[in-house]
Order: structure tokens, then C-alpha cells, then sequence
């Protein structure tokens, strides 16, 4: 009994920790002012009616979810075969992989964002395009160690074998087979590199800034105008998250075949990713 | 010709030679045992002939038709692996479908089909389950029936067995070897345990680094042996050289060459026979292994492994003197110096 207490203690205390920020600046977001009082001194919704009535927030809340999604859906298409192919086939390659895709943590976002600039200014690839593609680099970790440890975790390579010894070509194994076995890893993978880069601001920033305002470039600049109005877009910023990543684990977990172990993985990266998110966040 | 002929097969991996110009000949309905000690390159061969791993040189051919360059696909070629490689995405019905669908049957064929496969391997009740709720040995027949259900020409077992328990392992084994025997089934069955290889052959291949160090009927691999390998690998056999033999049985008793002998540990026995020279010596270990004692004795500064029923009334401990008698016939010349 006291160690399932001390235990529900600590669990407690520790979500308390991870909420109250997050509290907070939600009741900071719906008071008139709260400055030299320990209590608010009202509350209103006038500060979300001024930012959802602004044109300039919802394009850049569109802005950031068509850069998001268009590279995450690239990121799928070409990456995930990629990582099939290299497990399965090029086994020698792995080596090599695991140090290639750690570099983007290697290299900070302002000499990645700086590199770019240097190399692509001028040239006649648009700027969101190169944007896209620094993503796209930083998506790779993400992607990679999710797949490639559900990849292992299923035994892919006897799926293959065993699969095409029962006549399958090995396109019809890689959809039929594969592709739902790795479905797990495909959606964490998917949902660490969404909730990381809806967010992002320091590429986007360099190479770009106000010329394609993104959410958080957005509340960067409403912050020097307004921290309620800006505690709004945390607020907001945080439900798109919530929801969108609730669509993604609706969609892609319909049928649960999958061991307990595997999805409880799942939620342990989720909920991490959104205390990671929401630290990020409000640290800036 | 056989129905599966495996001639001159050469492989290398990675640049490592790993099969040397291998022969093989199995006839229809036969089960023959690769047997082999772990990279030896049972396994590789297994896959050469699925067709997943290319071959260097060599012909495989199977029912009269050269498959050396076919896709695995066209082989008709069914395989059971060691970690049973069922899909987990699927039902076991659907698993046991899966390659019924590939090939384009009708539903109403597909269903009883599966069902009957299923039947055989006695896994109809648990159609709707998914391998994750299944045990090892009930996936591995989930696995069995999914390999028969496509009536392949031959098929390959990948130590089918070798994952399971010990008592699951016997009782599956037994099955399998009844199941071969009734559908007329050809078999290339893998493993490393020569008791397992002597109890479900027709015949044994014994392998050794990419070779085929000795093949034929269990009962002929275990009495004659062609080489030390063989010798040890099958029967635990004392292997002992000339020099060895002329101390142990004295010169005039026993004219042994310079070559390297065999002795079956049982072939030792403690009672006198017609021919059989004395030896003795004294006990250095004793393991019982259930129904069998298995004693070392030194003699003569040879160390003899010597094994019994376990009701014999001359039960020795360490230390204690034994006398052993060895009969001149039952030492088997392997030839080589």
C-alpha cells in the first residue's frame, strides 16, 4: 500500500508539474490583466476574439500545417522505403546510417539555416522549397529510429523471405505485409517529427522570417505587442497539436493487433513529445 | 534422376566462401536431415534453394525443371523457419491463406483449403486468433499448415523445432515425421541435434564448413562413420589414434595402423564377450544421464568414455578401479593419419 502512495505521489506531483505551465498561461490568456496582482483582476475572451478575427494568424496557422504536413508526407514516401530497403538489404549500410542520420542533432539550426542561405540565395530554387528540404534533413532521426527499431522488433527480413516463398512479389509484401506491421513506428515517427517542427522557428526565422510568417513567428511577434494576446496562441497552438495528433493515432491505429507493449511505447512518446513541445514552447 | 538434385552448388557471402561444390540427391516423398554444427552452411544451402540467396555455380533442379536461375516465387517451394515468421498483422486464417491469395484462388476454395490445413496441423479452433495470442509450438504449426496448404514440390524446414520446449519439441517432431510419411511429403529438414536428425531422417547429410562431410541412413552414419568428424558430431564417439589403440589392447591383441580409430562409448562393455580383450583402469568422472551412466576411465593414460544402462549391478565412483572389456571389431578404422 505506501509504495503504490508514494508512487501515485510522485506521479501527481510530476504531472502537476508538467500541467501548471500550461495552466497558467492559459488563465493568463482569458484576464484582462494580470500584472502587479497575485489573482487576475478579470477574465474575458477578448483576446481570443482579437486573434481569431486577425487574417494574418490563420494564414500563418495554415502556413505552418501545409509546410508541416508536405514534408512530412514527403519525408513518408521517400523515407520510409528507403529505411525498408537499407534493413533489409543492405545490412552493411547500416553502419553507416545511424552516425548519418544523428548529424542534424550535431549541426545547430542557425548553421544549417546560415549553409542554406549561402548556398541557395540567388538560385532559382525557392526559398520555401529549401525550407522544406532543412525539415526534411531534421525529420530524419525521428523517422529513422522508429522505424528501423519496429523494423527489427518484427523480424522484417524473414517476413520478406517468408512472403515471397508463398509467391508474393516484393512490392505486394512490402504494402501487404510490412507496411501494416511497421504502422506503430511509421505514426511515432510521424507524430515526433509533426509536434517538433509545427513549431520550428529557427530555420524558418533565418531563411525567411516575415516573409512567410509561420504560427511561431507569428507569436513572436505578437508577444512584443501583447502577452495575453500571445499566451492565446500557446494556448491555441497547443489544441491544433492535441488535435491533430489525436487524428493521426485515430487513423493509423484502427485495427489493434499490435502487442500491448508496442502501444503503450506509443503513448509514452506521445506524452513526452508534448511535455517536450510545451517546455520548448514557453521557454522561448 | 532424384526429384530434387543439388549438383556441384557453390556459394560465397560477402566474399566468404561458404558452400564448396555441394552434391545432394533427394527422392520423392523422402525426408533427409542437413546436419551440421551452426555455420556450416546448412542454412545458406537451405536458402540457395528457396532461391533467395543467388548461387555462384552449380544446378539446382527439382521435378526435371532447372530452377538455378527461377524467382523463389516460381520454385513451389514451401519453408518453415525457426522463428515461425508468421505475420502478425494477419489472422491465422488469413496467414495460412496468405498464399493461396498470391497464387489467385477462388474464396470458396481458399475457405476449405485453409480449413483443411488447418484441421491437419489440429489448429482449426483458433482460425480467428493472431499469432501473438498463440504459443511458440501452436504458431509453428499455424506456420506448418501455411507452408502445406500451397502443395509445394518440396519443402524446407529451418530447425523448425529448435525454439520450443523440450517436451513440445518430442511431441511435434513425432507429428511431423507422421504427417510426412502420410502426405508423401519431400523434406529438407535443418537442425544441429544429431538425436533429433537420427530420430525423423530417411536419410542424414552430415555437413561440415560448407562440405558434405558424410551422408546416408541414420543407422549406417552411427555404426560406421567415415571420419573423426562424423565420429564425433553423431555418436560421441572415443576417437583415438594408432598409437592410442597399440597401448590400450596391447600390440599382439589388436593390429592397429597409424590411422586415427572409433570407438561407440556403449561398445565398451564390462562383461567379457568371445573376443573381447580386458582392459583396466580407473574411474576420473561419473555422469548420470538418466537411463545412461556415462563414466571416464584412464588406462593406459587414455582417457576412455565409456557408457551404460543405468541398472548395472558394477556401479564404480570417481577413484575406483574398472574393468573393461573391448571387443577388436568394434573398432572402426577412420582411415586418415
Amino acid at each position: 500500500m505506501r509504495k503504490s502512495f508514494s508512487s501515485s505521489l510522485i506521479l501527481s506531483l510530476f504531472v502537476l508539474l508538467m500541467c501548471v505551465p500550461f495552466l497558467l498561461t492559459f488563465v493568463y490568456s482569458i484576464s484582462t490583466e494580470w500584472g502587479k496582482s497575485i489573482l487576475p483582476t478579470g477574465l474575458t475572451l477578448q483576446w481570443y476574439e482579437q486573434l481569431y478575427a486577425d487574417p494574418r494568424f490563420i494564414q500563418s496557422v495554415v502556413r505552418s500545417c501545409l509546410l508541416t504536413f508536405g514534408t512530412l508526407i514527403a519525408v513518408l514516401i521517400i523515407v520510409v522505403p528507403s529505411i525498408v530497403m537499407i534493413s533489409i538489404y543492405l545490412p552493411k549500410a547500416e553502419k553507416f546510417m545511424k552516425p548519418t542520420v544523428l548529424m542534424p542533432y550535431a549541426i545547430p539550426g542557425v548553421v544549417l539555416a546560415t549553409g542554406l542561405l549561402r548556398t541557395y540565395s540567388g538560385s532559382p530554387v525557392p526559398l520555401t522549397a529549401v525550407l522544406s528540404g532543412g525539415i526534411f534533413i531534421y525529420a530524419l532521426p525521428f523517422m529513422y529510429q522508429s522505424i528501423h527499431n519496429n523494423l527489427r522488433e518484427v523480424d522484417a527480413k524473414t517476413l520478406m523471405e517468408a512472403s515471397e516463398i508463398l509467391g508474393a512479389s516484393k512490392l505486394q509484401a512490402f504494402v501487404r505485409l510490412l507496411l501494416p506491421n511497421i504502422k506503430i513506428g511509421i505514426m511515432v515517427g510521424s507524430l515526433l517529427t509533426f509536434s517538433t517542427f509545427l513549431g520550428e522557428f529557427q530555420i524558418t526565422n533565418m531563411l525567411l522570417g516575415g516573409d512567410f510568417e509561420t504560427i511561431r513567428i507569428y507569436m513572436l511577434r505578437v508577444m512584443k505587442i501583447n502577452g495575453h494576446l500571445s499566451s492565446a496562441v500557446v494556448v491555441t497552438y497547443f489544441l491544433l497539436l492535441l488535435m491533430i495528433s489525436a487524428v493521426i493515432v485515430k487513423a493509423t491505429s484502427r485495427k489493434s493487433y499490435k502487442l500491448m507493449a508496442g502501444q503503450e511505447e506509443t503513448t509514452l512518446s506521445i506524452s513526452e513529445m508534448k511535455g517536450s513541445a510545451s517546455n520548448e514552447l514557453l521557454n522561448d | 534422376m532424384s526429384y530434387l538434385t543439388i549438383n556441384d552448388l557453390s556459394l560465397a557471402l560477402g566474399g566468404r566462401k561458404i558452400l564448396h561444390h555441394l552434391n545432394l540427391n533427394i527422392e520423392k516423398g523422402e525426408l533427409v536431415t542437413l546436419l551440421g554444427p551452426s555455420g556450416c552452411g546448412k542454412s545458406t544451402l537451405l536458402r540457395a534453394i528457396t532461391g533467395l540467396i543467388p548461387v555462384e555455380n552449380g544446378r539446382i533442379v527439382i521435378d526435371g525443371h532447372d530452377v538455378t536461375r527461377v524467382s523463389p516465387k516460381k520454385r513451389e517451394i514451401g519453408m518453415v523457419f525457426q522463428s515461425y515468421a508468421l505475420f502478425p498483422n494477419l489472422s491465422v486464417f488469413d496467414n495460412v491463406a496468405f498464399g493461396l491469395k498470391m497464387k489467385k484462388l477462388g474464396k470458396s476454395m481458399i475457405q476449405e483449403k485453409v480449413i483443411r490445413s488447418l484441421d491437419m496441423m489440429g489448429m482449426k479452433e483458433k482460425a480467428d486468433a493472431y499469432p501473438y495470442e498463440l504459443s511458440g509450438g501452436q504458431q509453428q504449426r499455424v506456420a506448418l499448415a501455411r507452408s502445406l496448404v500451397v502443395e509445394p514440390k518440396v519443402m524446407l524446414l529451418d530447425e523448425p523445432l529448435s525454439a520450443l520446449d523440450a517436451q513440445i519439441r518430442q511431441q511435434l517432431r513425432t507429428e511431423l515425421r507422421a504427417l510426412q510419411k502420410k502426405l508423401g511429403m519431400t523434406m529438407i529438414f535443418v537442425t544441429h541435434d544429431q538425436a533429433e536428425a537420427m530420430y525423423i531422417s530417411d536419410r542424414i547429410y552430415v555437413m561440415n564448413q560448407g562440405t558434405i562431410s558424410q551422408f546416408g541412413e541414420p543407422e549406417q552414419l552411427y555404426t560406421h562413420p567415415d571420419n573423426e568428424f562424423v565420429a564425433r558430431f553423431i555418436g560421441n564417439y572415443n576417437v583415438l589414434s594408432g598409437k592410442q589403440v597399440r597401448s590400450l589392447l596391447g600390440e599382439t591383441n589388436f593390429e592397429a595402423g597409424n590411422g586415427s580409430y572409433a570407438l561407440r562409448p556403449e561398445a565398451v562393455r564390462t562383461a567379457p564377450g568371445t573376443k573381447s580383450i580386458e582392459i583396466n583402469g580407473t574411474v576420473t568422472d561419473v555422469n548420470i544421464l538418466g537411463n545412461i551412466v556415462r563414466y571416464a576411465v584412464k588406462a593406459q593414460d587414455v582417457i576412455l568414455y565409456v557408457e551404460q544402462i543405468n541398472d548395472s549391478p558394477d556401479h564404480a565412483g570417481i577413484g575406483e578401479n574398472k574393468t573393461l572389456f573391448v571387443d577388436g571389431e568394434d573398432m572402426i578404422s577412420l582411415g586418415k593419419a
